[in-house]
């Protein structure tokens, strides 16, 4: 049974914790992308994303009984996220190559993964738009990177990623200044055509 | 522009470029692991069933307990004794009546039948109305479990009350003795303990007990005396000339020696009725030139008395004590 649109995470949340699976399977619904994507612009690699991503949603559902409503569910969502990347990045050894952004723009790019689930039309008109762009956003240093995509995945506010990320707010402002600009300085060629793109 | 507002035309050329989702495998893993684990989990409800339950059986452990540890003469007796001691006859009617009505009849007997003898067969359903009304009224405190251990702690005085009984009866007896009414034999006491003493020892005498005696009361409705057929045959040859007020003085005192339980009521009553009736049946036999009858009997009133005896006795008395040790 679908959820209404109008039941919060919430609400949804405390539900399943009361026993609705139906409730899970609306807040997956809502959630699986955003937190897929994070994960997958964060470890770079399909498979391992979809390890972290399993792992994240097991990590949920076995903490649904503790669950208290006391922030936004999408801020606990992604503190579950974080800490199994930080546990990732720890348990590899390749936490400090991933660090070294500034002379791995070529190497990141190129391990960035498919697009498995992209829309034709959209990736064939905006293929190149879309490759610089996330080889720009893989180019960003972690904590930069991090912060952009909590903000364009989960849709966090800048207390909100310093919730998740465990920093201050003035922090977290201030990487996602830095992140802004090196974007728009990387894609300042095509910055016509972007607009072009986007009407 | 603020550097930390979001750009617009960034946001829009991200979303367009980032579109990826979850394969469908892991989807459906996820979304089965989820619902396992809430079919799994055991329902918060369920957690405290048996709480109420506890909580019942704490409450009855600690009801059978206090019931177990109340003594019942200690609540009910004392409440039938203080009743009896206003009016005895009223109060047999009273408990007699609202329990069982048809043993009304055999607690109030005819006085053209019944005059001046013991009431030995009126008396246990009198007795067992005044045992319903200690029960009911223990039962009101103690519900239904402090009926047994009721029951079991009037087993071991049954004997006491039917020596009470015989000793009523001996006195009734003698007393008609004096007054030349009846013969001694006509009144054997060893029958009356043998047909009041069953009651007593059923918890719940109202089933079964009272068919006998209503056999018993159409025995004393016979016209033809000294049937010696039954047990309570002797007991109906009776004087119907007797004395009204004799009966009832006499069954008020049986009625209270069946129910009083009190130690106080039983030490008043034995100093009122034996002393002075030993003795005058130890003189009497004396007098009469029956030493031997005398001996025996004064040996009895030493076995009742014991220490006592010697203070109770007069000197003539007294004195009598070391002829049946001579002879």
């Amino acid at each position: 049974m679908p959820a209404p649109a109008a039941t919060t995470d919430e609400d949804l949340m405390l539900a399943y914790a009361a026993g609705d699976a139906a409730a899970f399977d609306a807040l997956y619904t809502r959630h699986k992308g955003g937190v897929y994507r994070y994960l997958l612009r964060q470890c770079r690699q399909g498979g391992v994303a979809d390890e972290l991503f399993q792992d994240v949603w097991m990590n949920l559902i076995r903490a649904r009984a503790s669950y208290a409503p006391t922030a936004k569910f999408t801020t606990w969502l992604y503190r579950l996220a974080h800490n199994r990347l930080i546990d990732h990045y720890r348990a590899s050894a390749h936490l400090t190559l991933v660090s070294a952004d500034d002379e791995a723009h070529e190497e990141t790019v190129a391990a960035l993964p498919g697009a498995r689930g992209d829309d034709p039309r959209v990736r064939a008109e905006n293929r190149e738009l879309g490759e610089r762009l996330r080889a720009a956003v893989a180019a960003l240093p972690p904590a930069q990177r991090e912060a952009f995509l909590l903000q364009q995945e989960g849709g966090l506010s800048l207390a909100e990623i310093a919730a998740v990320t465990g920093v201050g707010t003035e922090t977290v402002k201030s990487r996602l200044r830095y992140a802004l600009a090196k974007l728009r300085g990387d894609l300042v060629d095509l910055d016509d055509g972007l607009r072009e793109s986007l009407g | 522009m603020n550097e930390t507002e979001r750009d617009r035309r960034l946001d829009a050329a991200w979303s367009a470029a980032s579109r990826e989702e979850p394969p469908p495998s892991l989807d459906a893993a996820i979304r089965a692991a989820a619902r396992r684990a809430v079919d799994a989990a055991p329902r918060k409800r369920d957690k405290h069933w048996w709480y109420p339950l506890a909580a019942a059986a704490t409450v009855a452990v600690l009801a059978v307990g206090i019931i177990q540890l109340t003594p019942p003469e200690q609540v009910a007796p004392t409440i039938v004794v203080a009743d009896m001691t206003v009016a005895p006859r009223e109060a047999n009617k009273d408990q007699a009546r609202p329990v069982a009505p048809a043993d009304t009849k055999i607690v109030e007997p005819s006085p053209a039948i019944t005059a001046g003898s013991p009431p030995a067969t009126p008396a246990p359903p009198a007795q067992a109305s005044a045992r319903r009304a200690q029960t009911a009224a223990s039962g009101s405190l103690a519900g239904e479990g402090g009926q047994a251990p009721a029951t079991e702690k009037d087993a071991p005085k049954q004997p006491l009350a039917a020596k009470r009984e015989l000793a009523a009866q001996e006195k009734l007896a003698s007393d008609k003795s004096d007054a030349g009414a009846a013969n001694t034999a006509a009144s054997p006491p060893p029958a009356t303990p043998a047909t009041s003493a069953p009651p007593r020892s059923e918890p719940f005498p109202a089933a079964a007990a009272p068919e006998p005696r209503r056999d018993a009361y159409a025995e004393e409705r016979k016209p033809a005396p000294n049937t010696p057929a039954k047990a309570a045959a002797p007991q109906v040859a009776r004087s119907p000339a007797a004395p009204s007020a004799e009966e009832a003085q006499m069954r008020s005192r049986v009625a209270m020696a069946k129910i009083a339980t009190t130690d106080e009521a039983k030490a008043k009553e034995a100093s009122a009725r034996s002393v002075e009736e030993w003795i005058k049946r130890i003189r009497d036999l004396k007098n009469e030139g029956r030493l031997d009858e005398a001996a025996k009997e004064l040996a009895a009133f030493r076995n009742e008395y014991g220490e006592r005896a010697d203070a109770l006795l007069p000197a003539d008395l007294r004195t009598t004590n070391a002829q049946p040790a001579a002879k």
